[in-house]
């Protein structure tokens, strides 16, 4: 997500409805692309994506540019929507054992033609993660995609960090699984992941 | 170590620059370990860089967004609008001296009230006497 601008921010401090229909504008796909790799379905994602912005309008304020917008923008995302698969959880009793098969949309910018790869390995992995149990998939989105750290993580899920750490590893094992081989330039990849 | 323990923990090494000595010491040494880890931190890249990657968003979206936080913002804005009214000194000083005259009228009508009660009982007591 590129960063919001000021003036945008200054005017949703102020109140002012216009600041608020750009800041969706700007932000509402990447807010909606974190909601449905944490809830895995469409309808869950847009109620998580209105029910974020009903909650910024009231904390906006308290956002004082000490980290980039984006990365407060995302936390209150993943808090929102955490919040919702933890009561569904405690409902169904399902964060680990349901099995949920959701097929993510592909990508929606259409890149050159050189990240093709990168692309459909992009596209693999979503449908891989819509394939995950919740618990499992929420730590690995959070950890593996957006960088959150697991200490955080394990407080939003209500579990110890030490526990988010062992879903996580259990989480990629999976992913690892379902995806094959992916690495036709092993050594490559190696070198990337841990620059 | 053998490759099933080594295999085991290569999901939570993905992501570490510098692995545990023996570990180390067998990836070096085995090939089918090595492109295993490779694999796993080919896929660590790749989920690093969805960040970036926004997933096709329904048509109805955006509109259904734009709406919900300008009803509410303007809802917000509205309530503090009146909010702003009733602070304003002129309204507080009319609110302030409004109520002080109702008090200060039903205070007089009490003690009228109270002279009134006695001065009746003063003649009831006379005219019985």
């Amino acid at each position: 997500m590129n960063d919001v601008p000021t003036r945008v921010i200054e005017a949703c401090k102020l109140g002012d409805p216009k600041g608020f229909e750009e800041l969706v504008r700007l932000t509402h796909k990447e807010v909606f692309s974190l909601a449905l790799r944490l809830a895995g379905n469409e309808q869950d994602a847009a109620d998580i994506a209105q029910e974020t912005y009903v909650k910024l309008l009231r904390a906006i304020r308290q956002f004082r540019g000490e980290s980039k917008f984006s990365t407060w923008l995302y936390k209150v995302t993943s808090s929102v929507a955490l919040t919702r698969l933890r009561k569904r959880a405690r409902d169904a009793n399902v964060l680990l054992e349901r099995e949920q098969w959701h097929a993510f949309p592909a990508p929606a910018s259409a890149g050159p033609e050189r990240k093709a790869e990168t692309r459909l390995l992009h596209e693999r992995i979503d449908e891989a993660l819509g394939e995950l149990p919740e618990g499992y998939r929420a730590v690995v989105v959070m950890k593996d995609i957006y960088g959150f750290p697991l200490e955080y993580i394990g407080r939003e899920l209500g579990i110890s960090e030490g526990a988010a750490k062992v879903r996580l590893f259990r989480a990629r094992q999976r992913l690892r699984q379902k995806l094959g081989d992916i690495a036709p330039g092993a050594e490559q990849g190696d070198q990337d992941a841990v620059s | 170590m053998q490759c099933r323990e080594v295999l085991e923990q290569l999901a939570a090494y993905a992501d570490v620059e510098v692995l545990p000595r023996d570990l180390q010491v067998h990836v070096d040494a085995c090939e089918d370990c090595r492109i295993e880890l490779a694999e796993y931190r080919t896929l660590l890249a790749a989920t690093r860089s969805m960040q970036s990657v926004a997933v096709e968003t329904p048509s109805w979206l955006l509109p259904t967004l734009t709406s919900v936080v300008r009803d509410n913002a303007e809802a917000r804005k509205a309530s503090r609008e009146r909010l702003a009214k009733l602070s304003d000194p002129k309204v507080i000083t009319g609110g302030v001296l409004v109520a002080a005259g109702v008090a200060g009228a039903l205070l007089f009508r009490g003690r009228r009230r109270r002279k009134r009660t006695f001065a009746t009982r003063l003649r009831q007591s006379i005219a019985g006497a």
